[in-house]
């Protein structure tokens, strides 16, 4: 816990490193290495660029009012055949033109998840008022989350074998559905070479992995920027299995509803733009928010039940490695799948750690469906709107509150609020927990703008 | 809902299958995660084996009531065909 | 940044089980034996590949927790048994844990693509098997193994083709740097499936001969490290190749690498690339020829002993240059490149006689 720490509200004026293992020396301080950069002090890390593709709406502005209006995306899915599946209903991303969004991709020989990350790694450099030819003057880290990589490439491949036998498999399905493609898709995309790509996939808590990686990699000065963030598109696979354990909701994703009956499988990316502190203020960039500090670990439990002590254990690593108090927290940002176990044991441990008056408390895969590998990074850059705009999206299609889920959802609409700092919680199957941190930015530019 | 008669023996063999237990060890109210050390993902195993199998559906909701052997015949007894 | 050096690894590779074989078979230079895959969906029984012989994950495991687990996440877990067999215990009320950061290429590929054959040619489109759901997830292999040894710290699976085990291990020694970890297993696993055999040969070409394995290592930051250091991990650097100029990017990353090693090319004892097929593998051959005399080439054993093992390839390299003998202190250097365009390099200094195991 950070009870020994003292940490001013909003992060701002830390001087400590954020580091929370004391006996760790500041990175770079035994390198021998003049192309990384080593940094004497930690930097503090900004976030000045989002990209964001999602049910309820392409691009920052228009996910922003769909979060402000607590807009909900359910729709039925047609990128697969769904038929004789209990139920077709899911968020998908619909009118994404592939061809108008990207630049140097070729749609026709590349995955739709690939795309869904090169498109919104494009729309965050956009948004972050820079362009490739900064990014290709900087060492620089592309991380990609996500679950399933181009498992639906793999879906049609199937499809294709059972029709034609091994004539399916042709001399570009090896790359085509390679997992690593995600992150080099976005390298390719924005004609990057000197930068260090890599997909990670730690399931659905893969968005606040990456963002992790991103954070450490600019604060030790091992890069000068970073495009992080989650990427999965919907698949017949992952349906298929969501449908056989019974996870998938008839109708809606209703987060901790006493009437939850599940979640529902979406698609999307959602890609930050990350720098440091010194960076964005030499360039006048706006600033969404700090990122504070995050923590990852592992239950090492079960498959696919999360294990209460073990999140709270993650989210106490990530307030002390933000060096941030829980009462100075003002949001949490639920993995809230609307499963019953997850937002249950999700709930108990988030109190196991603020106690009987938690946070805010919202899912806001209720509006956008569970996205997989860019749901924690959808929720990281819905965190950081709250705090530049000031307001909390809501938890919609919400009835009751679960007793058994006692926390404040925000029901239905959102609420105006002065939001300084979020807690974003990504949770996975194999027990894969990643906490991130953001807290306003005191920054001229970085004050919230309604 | 129809009465089904049940083929108490296919069911036999798929929960001594999926748990991986000698025959004689399944009685019709030993408990599936207590005695035979089954998980949750067993169970939803059991329930979707039942149902490929003997092509009936089983409702989601009734999965916390498939503890034991007698339980799952209390339910296939009421389980509706699957459509064809 | 902070130096990490590699206390222990293991392995499961077509000489068998545990560090020894992998090792002597490199030492010798004996090419992997090959055996039969596993007998699957679209598998031919001519086909024979460099399997590890007789792989069988329930076997090798036993059967608890193990029903329906794909033999990607059995050769890791196995490997991961026999490195943590090898060292102290691990322990779980430390602060911040043992993390585990495992290199792949896709996932079981095969498994995959069965689970949705079952959901196309069911009666019911959900007529998939529940026991290998938890597959369905790419994680499966490193969050099945922190479960199989309570390994707590951070978990993570990293996806980069070919430089999968290279990214695995910059990853885990950033996370002892930036104080994530106690301590942290690293390393990148292949499976063999009839599928990723087909995937394989359409893109590589019909003479391909293809590999699997695990190879993962225990990395501990210099300072704290319980274990005698076998090697201390200097630089890691990878980049990606723009419009096919491998040589030149890979160039690039070797210089960055060495730079930050603090030493240079004719400095290396021993150099291994990752021998990647196609043009991408001639040209990375080329880099080397150009950087390094014969005797550094030569020095260690190639992974083309192995066949084409993707993902386990940067592993593989690492258990080739930690089997061979030579003095305390020697430079090792390996190099990988992916026909997608990814290239990179690590530089060690190995700290032992290279004898043991």
């Amino acid at each position: 816990m950070s009870a020994d720490r003292t940490a001013p509200a909003g992060g701002a004026a830390r001087t400590e490193p954020a580091g929370s293992a004391a006996r760790t020396e500041p990175a770079g301080s035994t390198a021998r290495t003049a192309a990384a950069r080593p940094v004497a002090e930690p930097r503090r890390v900004v976030l000045t660029g989002c990209g964001a593709l999602s049910s309820i709406g392409d691009g920052v502005a228009e996910f922003t009012e769909g979060l402000r209006a607590g807009r909900v995306g359910t729709g039925d899915i047609s990128v697969f055949d769904t038929t004789g599946f209990p139920s077709r209903r899911g968020h998908q991303v619909n009118g994404f033109d592939a061809a108008a969004r990207l630049h140097r991709l070729e749609p026709e020989r590349t995955g739709r998840a690939t795309q869904f990350a090169a498109a919104a790694a494009r729309m965050a450099l956009d948004d972050a008022g820079l362009d490739e030819e900064w990014l290709r003057a900087r060492r620089g880290t592309v991380v990609v989350g996500t679950t399933d990589g181009e498992v639906g490439e793999l879906d049609l491949l199937t499809e294709s074998a059972l029709a034609l036998g091994l004539a399916a498999f042709t001399g570009a399905s090896l790359s085509r559905t390679a997992t690593g493609g995600l992150a080099l898709g976005v390298v390719r995309e924005l004609g990057l070479s000197d930068v260090e790509p890599s997909t990670v996939a730690t399931a659905c808590a893969a968005g606040n992995y990456a963002i992790g990686a991103g954070f450490d990699a600019i604060r030790a000065g091992r890069a000068e920027w970073a495009l992080v963030g989650g990427a999965d598109a919907l698949n017949r696979k992952t349906f298929a299995g969501f449908a056989r354990l019974g996870l998938i909701a008839p109708d809606e994703c209703r987060p901790f509803d006493t009437d939850r009956m599940g979640l529902l499988t979406g698609e999307g990316a959602g890609l930050l733009l990350l720098e440091s502190e010194e960076s964005a203020r030499a360039r006048g960039a706006e600033i969404y928010a700090e990122v504070l500090g995050y923590g990852i670990n592992c239950d090492a439990s079960h498959p696919t039940a999360p294990e209460r002590d073990s999140v709270a254990r993650c989210i106490r690593l990530a307030l002390e490695n933000a060096s941030v108090k829980p009462e100075e927290v003002d949001l949490i940002s639920a993995h809230g799948t609307g499963t019953p176990t997850n937002d249950t044991t999700e709930i108990a441990a988030i109190r196991e750690v603020y106690g009987d008056r938690p946070p805010r408390t919202v899912g806001v895969k209720a509006m956008i469906g569970h996205t997989m590998g860019a749901a924690s990074a959808l929720g990281a850059i819905a965190s950081a709107l709250a705090i530049r705009h000031g307001f909390v999206p809501p938890t919609a299609n919400h009835r009751t509150t679960d007793p058994d889920c006692p926390v404040d959802v925000v029901p239905n609409a959102s609420v105006p609020a002065d939001v300084r700092i979020v807690q974003n919680n990504g949770l996975a199957f194999g027990g894969n927990n990643a906490v991130v941190l953001l807290g306003r930015h005191d920054s001229p530019r970085g004050e919230y703008a309604r | 809902m129809t009465a089904n008669t049940v083929d108490v023996t296919a069911v036999r063999a798929i929960i001594v299958d999926i748990l991986e237990l000698e025959d004689d060890e399944l009685t019709a109210t030993s408990l599936f995660i207590e005695d035979h050390g089954a998980d949750s993902l067993g169970a939803i195993e059991i329930l979707s084996r039942i149902e490929k199998e003997l092509g009936v559906v089983i409702p989601q909701d009734d999965l916390a009531k498939l503890v034991n052997l007698e339980a799952v015949l209390g339910v296939l007894a009421t389980a509706e065909r699957r459509r064809p | 940044m902070s130096t990490a050096v590699i206390t222990a690894w293991s392995a499961v590779s077509p000489y068998g089980t545990g560090r020894a074989p992998l090792a002597a078979a490199l030492r010798a230079r004996t090419a992997a034996p090959e055996s039969a895959g596993p007998e699957e969906w679209t598998s031919d029984p001519e086909t024979t590949a460099r399997v590890v012989p007789g792989f069988e994950v329930r076997d090798a495991l036993g059967k608890a927790g193990t029903r329906g687990m794909d033999r990607l996440t059995g050769l890791t877990a196995v490997t991961v048994r026999e490195l943590l067999a090898g060292t102290g215990p691990v322990g779980e009320d430390e602060e911040l844990g043992t993390g585990l950061v495992l290199g792949i290429a896709s996932g079981s590929v095969q498994g995959f693509m069965e689970f949705t054959k079952s959901s196309l040619e069911g009666a019911s489109p959900i007529d998939v098997s529940p026991s290998k759901t938890p597959n369905m997830a790419m994680n499966r292999a490193a969050s099945a193994s922190a479960i199989r040894h309570r390994l707590k710290g951070p978990n993570t699976t990293v996806a980069a083709g070919r430089l999968s085990g290279l990214v695995a291990l910059d990853q885990a020694r950033r996370l002892l740097a930036d104080g994530r970890a106690e301590r942290v297993l690293a390393g990148s696993a292949e499976e063999y499936s009839a599928t990723r055999a087909h995937l394989t040969r359409a893109a590589h070409g019909a003479g391909t001969v293809l590999g699997e394995g695990c190879v993962m290592v225990l990395l501990e930051p210099v300072g704290t490290a319980t274990g005698t250091p076998l090697a201390e991990v200097l630089a890691v650097h990878h980049r990606v190749a723009p419009d096919g100029d491998f040589a030149g990017a890979l160039a690039a990353a070797v210089d960055a690498a060495l730079a930050e090693a603090g030493t240079t090319a004719a400095g290396v004892w021993a150099a291994v690339p990752s021998e990647a097929p196609g043009t991408a593998g001639d040209q990375e051959r080329r880099v080397h020829e150009e950087l390094f005399p014969a005797a550094a080439r030569d020095r260690a054993a190639s992974v083309a002993l192995l066949g084409e093992t993707a993902a386990a390839t940067g592993a593989y390299q690492l258990a080739a240059l930690l089997s061979e003998p030579g003095a305390p202190g020697r430079i090792a250097l390996l190099t990988a490149a992916d026909p997608d365009g990814p290239v990179g390099c690590a530089v060690l200094r190995l700290l032992t006689d290279g004898a043991a195991g």
